[in-house]
This record gives C-alpha cells, sequence and structure tokens, in this order.
C-alpha cells in the first residue's frame, strides 16, 4: 500500500509507485483470465508471471476476497461495489440515504471543517464577562469558556485546533451551540450561484406555467409538473434517472410516464431572455484584480480547489465547509454477482454480516526470519518462506518459478516476440523445495507444545515444520540484467528491487489423508484428485511476487 | 496569579546550571533544563508549564530568557534565544538556532523554527505554514491560569518536588 | 516479512499476574490509577501519567489499557484536559485492546478503539477519538479533537485521510499482536 504524500518529481514518483520492500503480493487471476477460456482456473491458464505494469495488479493478501461460489480470488480491482450506507466521519451518525441528496453528500449536523487546515472544528462559545470568582485578576472584556456554558446571549463560534483559526475572521457567529448547520442555512442559500439557480428556476417556471395555460392540462398535472412536460416537449428529453439527481425535481421523475403520451405541445411561445439578476462572472474578475495586489489576503490553489462552489479568492471569505460523507461499501465478485463483503448497516459497528476473504482460504506466505541482511549482485542467499494454511485439510503445495514454466528462449527473437514473451527478471532462482505439505489448521488448544516435526525426519529444504505452517528455503542470487535490451525506459531508476515471482499452486488433500514424511515425488502431479468433500475445496494456483531488498545496478 | 507563590518543581525533572525561576511555574517530571556554559544563564519567568520531556537547553552565551504564562509541551526542545509571553510549543516542536519567539505564539506539533517567530504568529504542518491569529489567545489564557493552578495542586501528591 | 523476535532481559520486565509485562526504566507514574488488561507490554522509558486525575474524591481509573496492547519505547501516554463548564480538569482516557502504539509517539486521545496500530513518532491530540481497525502511519501529527473512523489510515500533518484498510485488517492485528506476544517477545 503506497501511502506516502504526494511525490514532486519523476523519479519521487517512481519511487512511491515501488511497493516498500521486502513484500509478498499476489496476483489476482481476474488478469489473466480471457473470456474465451471461460471459468475454469486451471493451472494452464496462468502461465504468464506478472511483468511491468502488471504491479498495478500485486496485492498482499489481507486485500484480496474470496469468492467459493467460483472458488478463486478477488482483488480491489475485479469487485463490484455498492454502497451500503453513508455516515458522517465526524459525528459517526449515520445519514439516510433519503437525505444524503438533499443535504448533498454533507453531514447536515454540527461538523465542520477548517478552511485552512481541512481538519474538524470546534464549538466554543464566548460568554458575557463575569467577575472570575477566587481568581482576582481582571479579566479581558469577553472571556471565552468552552461548550456548556449557558446559552444566553452566547455568542458561539467554530475553532480549529490545528491552525488556530476561528470563524470569528469571517465574521461567523452563531447564537445556539446546536444545529448549526440549520444556523449556516441563510448563507448558503444568499450564496451568487444558488440564487442564479433559483432565478433560473422560476424564469423557467413562469414559462412553462404560460405555456401549460395554452395547451392540454390534465387535472393531476399541476404547477410543475407541467415544467417536466415542457422540458420534454420542447426537445430536452430528460430520462426520468437524470431528472431524478436534480435536487428539487427528483420527485417528477415518476410523472415522466405519463408525459410521454402527451408529446403533442408545440413550443409556441418563445423563451423570454432571462437577464440575470446576479452577476456570477464579472464579481469573479473584480475580485480577482484587486486581489493580485493583496497577495497576503488570497487564498492558496489548494484552498480554493477544496471548496469549489464558494470561488473565494480573499481569505475573509473562506467559510467553513460542512464535512462529507463517507461510506461502507459492501462488495460483490463481478462474475457471479454473489456478495463477497457485506457490512453491518450501523456505521459505529466494525462487523460484517458477510466477509470472505482471501485470507481463509489461500496460504499464507511470509518471509521468515532469520533473513538475508544484506543481498549484493551474484552472491546467492538463502530465503525462508514460510507457507501457512488456513484451511482445516492438509494442503499439497507446488511451487514453479518463471525460469522453469516458460519455454526457453531462441538466440534470433524478434522485437515482437519480445513484447509477448516474459521478460527477464533480475535474480536467478532455485526452488529447494519445490513440493510439500502443510498440514491443516486446528485450534490453539489442539495442538501440543513441541508437536514440530523433529529436523531429521524433514525433507529435504524444508527448514521448519510444525502446526499449520511449513518453512522452505528458496535460493536467489541477484543477477546483472546485462542481457536485458537497453532500456527504452525513459527514467532510469537509481534502485533496483530484487524480486522473483513464484507460482503457487494449491492441492487441497482429503481428510483421510495426513502428511507424510516423505515429500511426494516429482511424478505425482498436482492434479491429484482429493477424496470428494462436503465443503470441497478445489485446487488453486496464482502467481506471487517476492521482493527482497533494493540493490543499486 | 499572584507573584509570591512558589514554583512546583519535580524531583525527577534535571535543572542544571545558573537558571532563575520565576514564580508559580510547574515542571514535570523528566523534564530537563540545563545550561552548558558556565557563564551563561536562564531567565524563566512565572506561570510557564513544563511538560515531561521537554528539554531546555541554552548552549551559547549570554542568557536565554522565559517569559511568563508560556507553555511547553511533552517533549518539545527549545534552543532558541528568547521566548515572549503566552505563548505555545507544541508536542515535539523544536526551536533551535538563534530563534526568538514572540508572544502569544503557536508552534505547532512537530515543527521546527530556527528563525524569528513575531508576536501572535501560528505555524503548523509538515509546511509550517505561518499565519496570524487573533482571538484565539484569550481562550488559551483562560485555560493556562487554570491548568496552572491544578498543577500545583495534584502534582505535589504523586511526585517529590525540589524545594528550591 | 515477520518482525524479528524481540529479545528481553528478564530482569528488566516486571511480569504481573494478569500477564503484563512493564519495563522496570518506564516511568508510571500514579499506578494505582492505571489498568491494563493483562498481556500488554510496556517498553522502557514509556511514560503513562496516571497521576493527573479528575478532582474530586475516590478512586479514579485515569488510564486504562485493554489486552494485548504495546507501548513501544520513549512514548507517552497521558490524559487530554480541558476546561468544562468553568472547571479545568483532567479526562480519563480508554485505550482498547490489542493496540499497538510505536516509539517515541504522543498520546492524548481520549479514547482509542480496538486494533488501531499507531506509528513511531506521532503525536495524537487531546481528545481525539480512535475508533476501531484504524492506522496512523509514522510521523502523522493528529490534530485535537478529531474524530477517526473506523477503517482509515491517517497521515501526514496534520493528519489527513490517506487510505483505507481492506475488511480482515482486524484478523491480521490480532494475529500479529497475539504472536507477538506470545512467541517473538522472548527471553533473552
Amino acid at each position: 500500500m503506497s501511502l506516502s504524500p504526494a511525490p514532486s518529481s519523476t523519479a519521487a514518483w517512481a519511487e512511491a509507485a515501488r511497493i516498500p520492500v521486502p513484500f509478498v503480493y499476489y496476483q489476482c487471476p481476474c488478469r489473466n483470465l480471457r473470456a474465451s477460456q471461460g471459468d475454469v482456473l486451471s493451472f494452464d491458464s496462468l502461465t504468464q508471471p506478472p511483468q511491468g505494469a502488471d504491479i498495478l495488479t500485486l496485492f498482499p493478501l489481507p486485500r484480496l476476497y474470496f469468492c467459493q461460489e467460483c472458488a478463486r480470488m478477488c482483488c480491489p480491482l475485479c469487485v463490484a461495489e455498492e454502497i451500503a450506507c453513508y455516515y458522517c466521519p465526524n459525528c459517526l451518525f449515520e445519514v439516510p440515504t433519503a437525505s444524503v441528496k438533499a443535504e448533498r453528500n454533507r453531514c447536515g449536523r454540527n461538523c465542520f471543517e477548517c478552511p485552512v487546515c481541512e481538519n474538524t472544528l470546534s464549538v466554543v462559545s464566548m460568554v458575557e464577562p463575569t467577575p472570575l470568582a477566587g481568581a482576582g485578576g481582571a479579566g479581558p472584556a469577553a472571556i471565552p469558556a468552552s461548550p456548556g456554558g449557558s446559552s444566553s446571549n452566547n455568542t458561539h463560534y467554530l475553532t480549529c485546533g490545528a491552525c488556530r483559526w476561528d470563524s470569528l475572521e469571517v465574521g461567523l457567529q452563531f447564537e445556539r451551540p446546536t444545529g448549526l448547520a440549520s444556523q449556516l442555512q441563510p448563507h448558503e442559500d444568499a450564496r451568487k450561484d444558488a440564487i442564479e439557480f433559483e432565478n433560473l428556476r422560476q424564469h423557467f417556471e413562469k414559462f412553462l406555467k404560460s405555456k401549460d395555460a395554452n395547451g392540454p392540462t390534465p387535472a393531476s398535472h399541476v404547477g410543475a409538473g407541467g415544467l417536466l412536460r415542457g422540458l420534454s416537449g420542447g426537445g430536452l428529453n430528460l430520462p426520468p434517472s437524470l431528472l431524478a439527481t436534480i435536487p428539487g425535481l427528483a420527485s417528477f421523475a415518476s410523472m415522466s410516464r405519463r408525459s410521454s403520451t402527451l408529446r403533442a405541445i408545440r413550443a409556441e411561445h418563445k423563451l423570454e431572455a432571462y437577464s440575470s439578476s446576479v452577476d456570477l462572472l464579472k464579481a469573479d474578475d473584480a475580485d480577482r484584480e484587486s486581489a493580485v495586489v493583496l497577495s497576503t489576503s488570497v487564498t492558496s490553489l489548494q484552498q480554493r480547489l477544496h471548496q469549489p462552489n464558494d470561488h473565494a479568492v480573499h481569505k475573509t471569505a473562506l467559510y467553513p465547509q460542512r464535512i462529507q460523507l463517507r461510506t461502507k461499501r459492501s462488495k460483490r465478485c463481478r462474475k457471479c454477482d454473489h456478495i463477497v463483503v457485506k457490512p453491518e448497516h450501523k456505521a459505529q459497528s466494525t462487523r460484517f454480516s458477510i466477509k470472505m476473504m482471501a485470507s481463509n482460504h489461500v496460504p499464507s506466505i511470509t518471509l521468515a526470519h532469520p533473513f538475508p541482511d544484506k543481498l549484493e549482485w551474484d552472491v546467492p542467499v538463502r530465503v525462508i518462506v514460510r507457507f501457512t494454511n488456513p484451511l482445516d485439510v492438509p494442503i499439497q503445495v507446488a511451487l514453479a518459478t518463471a525460469q522453469s514454466t516458460i519455454g526457453t528462449a531462441t538466440a534470433d527473437r524478434t522485437s515482437q516476440d519480445l513484447q509477448n514473451e516474459p521478460e527477464e527478471g533480475n535474480c536467478q532462482i532455485t526452488l529447494l523445495a519445490p513440493n510439500f505439505v502443510v498440514d491443516a489448521a486446528r485450534d490453539i488448544w489442539d495442538y501440543d507444545d513441541d508437536a514440530a516435526t523433529p529436523a531429521a525426519t524433514l525433507p529435504v529444504a524444508v527448514h521448519q515444520k510444525a502446526r499449520n505452517f511449513c518453512c522452505v528455503y528458496v535460493q536467489v542470487t541477484p543477477k546483472r540484467p546485462g542481457s536485458r535490451q537497453p532500456s527504452s525506459e525513459p527514467a532510469r531508476f537509481v534502485v533496483e528491487t530484487i524480486k522473483f515471482s513464484m507460482l503457487v499452486h494449491v492441492q487441497p488433500l482429503g481428510h483421510e489423508q495426513t502428511s507424510s514424511t516423505e515429500v511426494p515425488g516429482p511424478e505425482e502431479t498436482a492434479g491429484t484428485a482429493a477424496k470428494p468433500d462436503k465443503k470441497a475445496a478445489g485446487p488453486l494456483s496464482c502467481w506471487v511476487v517476492i521482493g527482497l531488498g533494493d540493490l543499486i545496478p | 496569579m499572584a507573584a509570591t507563590l512558589p514554583s512546583v518543581i519535580c524531583d525527577d525533572s534535571i535543572i542544571e546550571g545558573d537558571i532563575i525561576v520565576g514564580s508559580a511555574n510547574v515542571v514535570s517530571p523528566k523534564c530537563s533544563i540545563t545550561v552548558a556554559k558556565p557563564g551563561s544563564r536562564i531567565v524563566i519567568g512565572d506561570g510557564n508549564v513544563f511538560e515531561e520531556n521537554v528539554k531546555i537547553v541554552h548552549s551559547g552565551d549570554g542568557e536565554m530568557k522565559i517569559g511568563d504564562n508560556n507553555i511547553f509541551q511533552v517533549g518539545c526542545v527549545f534552543e532558541g534565544l528568547s521566548i515572549g509571553s503566552g505563548s505555545t510549543i507544541e508536542a515535539g516542536a523544536n526551536v533551535l538556532g538563534t530563534a526568538r519567539i514572540g508572544s502569544n505564539c503557536v508552534l505547532g506539533a512537530k515543527c521546527t523554527t530556527s528563525t524569528a517567530l513575531p508576536d501572535n504568529t501560528v505555524v503548523f504542518g509538515t509546511a509550517h505554514i505561518r499565519r496570524v491569529q487573533t482571538r484565539s489567545n484569550r481562550l488559551q489564557a483562560n485555560l493556562h491560569a487554570r491548568h496552572l493552578e491544578y498543577l500545583r495542586e495534584v502534582l505535589p501528591k504523586y511526585h517529590h518536588m525540589r524545594s528550591d | 516479512m515477520e518482525d524479528p523476535p524481540c529479545v528481553y532481559d528478564r530482569s528488566e520486565y516486571i511480569e504481573t499476574d494478569t500477564g503484563n509485562k512493564v519495563s522496570r526504566y518506564s516511568v508510571i507514574c500514579g499506578s494505582q490509577n492505571i489498568v491494563l488488561g493483562g498481556k500488554t507490554v510496556i517498553q522502557r522509558d514509556c511514560m503513562v501519567r496516571g497521576d493527573l486525575r479528575r478532582t474530586g474524591a475516590g478512586h479514579a481509573v485515569v488510564v486504562a489499557i485493554g489486552r494485548y496492547c504495546f507501548l513501544g519505547e520513549r512514548c507517552v501516554v497521558r490524559p487530554p484536559c480541558k476546561t468544562y463548564k468553568g472547571q479545568f480538569n483532567y479526562y480519563p482516557m480508554k485505550i482498547a485492546d490489542h493496540v499497538f502504539i510505536g516509539e517515541d509517539s504522543v498520546i492524548e486521545a481520549a479514547q482509542i478503539g480496538s486494533y488501531v496500530h499507531i506509528g513511531k513518532n506521532c503525536i495524537i491530540g487531546r481528545f481525539a477519538i480512535i475508533k476501531d481497525c484504524c492506522r496512523i502511519l509514522d510521523g502523522a501529527v493528529v490534530p485535537p479533537n478529531a474524530v477517526i473512523p473506523s477503517f482509515s489510515v491517517y497521515g501526514g500533518n496534520p493528519a489527513r485521510l490517506v487510505d483505507e484498510l481492506p475488511e480482515s485488517i482486524q484478523e491480521v492485528y490480532e494475529q500479529h499482536s497475539k504472536e507477538f506476544f506470545e512467541e517473538k517477545f522472548v527471553l533473552a
């Protein structure tokens, strides 16, 4: 997860796009499946390891979901999201979907954010001066106190904890400490574009009413209902779904069905010229011209972009914004439309009604200790990779790397071929344990303390095997990419990440098959049929990219 | 605060060197106020609050002057030349070099300054944005007075106090 | 990559009967007002101010920390204070289970939910409320009175929403803190 602030240069962008090492990232099969192959996720469909821009389809295991119907992993890119509920991130109150549109996706209670630093504002009241009992000092003219003081004769204002901005700088005060949004409503209605919109609406309504007076007027269509018919008659065929998004006209969307039968209205009356009573653009220009001179009192670009409705040029016009709502989303698998994640409707709850995550079905792969402290070119190191089995049946894991699965490269490759073939990696991998079995996961108290398989009986290249995990060795030799074509890449990265792709094929074994002390030989294919089970977990394959460290080429 | 109230200094704090402490200050445990060079000294006014892990280091010559009613929050470092009255140095902030902080200033959390801050300046954020604050200092003055009262009452109950 | 095992000296840590491991070099003020849930680790040079309590008689819990928490080195946990209805007071602070607090952080929040991962060098302002399953990045400064909703990642100074956490993060953090306590925090 790249979580740094916006980078400032190209090299910094390249840096930010890299996954921080060391990492183990999975590739979701949505990248490779094409419609022609159907939905079967077989071993053969995954022949291309992730390369180049595929880095964007790599995710760590906690981010991946698992659809049980399709028996495959889903990633954040291939799930369809639906909004389950809206809530305010500050007061954590749930907002019913109907009010969301009315409040324009912002909190309708007392939640405001500072125009300067975008943090939450808190309400502070200024009480009338009273002699401070016992302190003996002469207080200043108005003594601020925290909310909770008697609210009669008080002015309340907003203040920011981070930048110490307060709303008195823009002249904003409140009479009561609660219901601030409603107190701010007249100010919002007095904004220039809101006035303009109202004027436009009234102008059109007047025109359409007069048109209605001539045309047939069914009794049920009165008043603004004619607006809808007029719109469709005047050539603006607005579908009901679009009308539903315009505040104020949403209720007329349902009337559109009837209006389509009455399209015999002719636009006889011409629309009168509309003269705006509020001159929006000219006022802005005047503001800007004067603001060029006084540069200290002008808002910054980021502040302006954060409040696009306000056109605030001067800092004195920077009003606090209401806080935008956030959503809880439920996710579905795109193929079969089954819900993969469904949160609870309560905004404050962190539980889920349905939660099918990949970590419960796919073995978790991590780099275990001891980890090689430094990597050098052409020096082989041994990395210990731990496979943890989340299922309640033992699994057989088969590993392969790009170097062993892809066909050999021939000397006379054309540039066309190069595009189709995977690019050379920057390290040489030897999988010392390509096949092994990992035991089933059981409850904590079922495990004995020292039940780890003793080292003498471990198959070759298995470092440790206990409980429901198994650690294997992988030998990695970073190799300078000398044979790679001269780079057509525009930017030369300063460091190179040593990473390799590994194809992991997981075959769940039946309950009766316990882990044997011998690793099944290579002639036993990984496609051994498992005994049919009630919850038959099928085989699973995916590419995993393991990044070890950075080296300067 | 009455000028004759003694300062409350916890025993765990480190106070070394020639330091003149005014009245009614509160020094929390694990705070350190040190003078590096033997010839120089620190003059601290009245009613300041030094929270834990604060480091006031005077490594230069002459006098470092700390005014009245300032608050030094957790973990800040002050190595500047002087600070006025009623200012706040927030958690993790650093004042280095030859900085002179004015009165009613706020140096935000994790901000660093080595230049002068005029009166009524607020510095905050990674970008060290500066702006001028107008009235919030009144809120803080009230809070500060009561804070001092509280600390003077509670700290001696839980910590050993230094008597000088 | 998994975390390396953290080796500690038996003589350095005091183990309570509920399984908490508190370093002898940490500074715990007012320990009678501090409640530790059990299996919590407090590393060296930490400061927990249990002495800043509400004025008033009786036993008050000032800092309540849940189970499987981890307080990194040199972090400062102190309750928040404000003036309410003319009276100045420190308010109790509640930290729930499975909370990881990184080194050198200053926590003055009013409430921290479960499964929260706070990075190094963070400053959590007064009366901040951090709900369950959140992550605060290294070096973040959360301003006072902020509310951090669930499943969010906040970073920067002043802290802003940077990312959202996956739904399985609760299991990830739970396993991380349990594994740390059971396996990684080993005696020398």
